[in-house]
């Protein structure tokens, strides 16, 4: 909701308005701005909390047991890009056969863990394109 | 002469400079370490674009790499000028824009890289980390390529040339952030940087289609 609303009530022909429409309308635009400065506060609480479990589930030892907290080297990683470079499509055909075996060996908890982290992470997302649209004159 | 003038002729020879440097320099120790790892576990030819070659052979690739992205930055601004224009003009908001680009770019990176590895493990969802891949790297590439073209204009306008061909922009802005990805240790750093940030870019301003994110199709009664 915006605040040219606001704006427009005090522009609005007075012969043709009941009395009591305006302030109404005005508590129900307040009411409006409430539930949607509650749901965003709830919404980033979610995304908080989900992101906690996430940190404090891939912190674990369970986490580490299957080297998924273990980075590649820094070394190997630019020599895996200059290969990647070098011959694309190898790197890709290989990087997939990687993450597929990887993937396949995931604990169930690692995927909770996969899940927690996309869902703040979609929701920060959204916040600050949503900031963007608001400017574009859309809503989220 | 101006001192912007000055400083973006300065900024050109750098960028040669670091081109010449970077082609010349022996690999990193770290680098070194990597390739011995992956040349057991590779074959050679996988390995094609980490070998030793001669500095000018270095040098004629590093030209040649320049020359490749500012072409594909060509063909992207034809194909869509509009779009890239649009994304551009968001890059030059100021910093707080910026930084707001930056962690859309970052949070979206997460979320892919979760979302796709969850997602190949199902049979039905299983080729969606590659849709994933692509949509994420053609916002990079285009968020990037609107990044150059930014950068070389604002860098050829203050310079007291506002008016000059997208082209000349493209290729001022290309051969100075190819540079920059080349500078040893932090090149790559940036270069993701660049990305992220053009890729927050890109999908914050729809694609650079100019219509907002928005839900209201969904909702009765709201205009679409």
């Amino acid at each position: 909701m915006g605040d040219w609303l606001d704006e427009w009530l005090t522009q609005l022909p007075s012969e043709s308005v009941p009395v009591h429409l305006i302030p109404a309308v005005r508590r129900r635009l307040a009411w409006e701005r409430r539930r949607e400065r509650t749901l965003q506060r709830a919404g980033a609480w979610l995304g908080g909390i989900a992101a906690a479990l996430a940190m404090v589930l891939s912190g674990s030892r369970l986490g580490a047991q299957i080297g998924l907290l273990n980075p590649p080297p820094l070394g190997e990683l630019g020599a895996a890009l200059q290969a990647a470079s070098a011959s694309p499509a190898q790197a890709l055909t290989d990087l997939s056969a990687r993450v597929a075996s990887w993937a396949g060996a995931l604990d169930s908890w690692l995927l909770l863990t996969l899940a927690l982290l996309a869902l703040p992470a979609i929701y920060a997302a959204s916040r600050l394109i949503s900031l963007e649209s608001h400017q574009m004159g859309g809503t989220w | 002469m101006s001192t912007w003038k000055l400083i973006l002729i300065a900024l050109l020879l750098l960028s040669v400079v670091v081109l010449v440097f970077s082609s010349a320099s022996p690999r990193s120790p770290l680098m070194e370490r990597g390739l011995a790892r992956w040349s057991q576990r590779h074959p050679s030819w996988v390995l094609r674009g980490a070998e030793d070659r001669s500095w000018t052979e270095n040098l004629g690739l590093q030209l040649g790499s320049v020359l490749s992205q500012f072409l594909t930055g060509v063909v992207m601004i034809y194909l869509a000028p509009a779009r890239t224009k649009r994304i551009a003009d968001v890059l030059t908001r100021g910093p707080a824009a910026l930084l707001r680009y930056l962690g859309i770019g970052l949070m979206l990176a997460v979320a892919m890289v979760a979302i796709g590895l969850l997602s190949a493990l199902a049979v039905y969802t299983f080729p969606l980390p590659f849709i994933l891949v692509a949509v994420f790297f053609l916002a990079a590439l285009g968020g990037t390529i609107a990044l150059t073209l930014t950068v070389g204009k604002a860098l050829l306008g203050r310079a007291g040339w506002p008016a000059a061909h997208p082209w000349t922009q493209l290729a001022m802005g290309t051969l100075l952030l190819f540079s920059l990805s080349r500078l040893p240790y932090v090149g790559l750093g940036l270069l993701a940087i660049a990305a992220v940030l053009g890729a927050g870019a890109a999908v914050a301003t729809h694609f650079g289609s100019g219509r907002p994110w928005t839900l209201a199709p969904l909702i009765e009664g709201r205009e679409t």
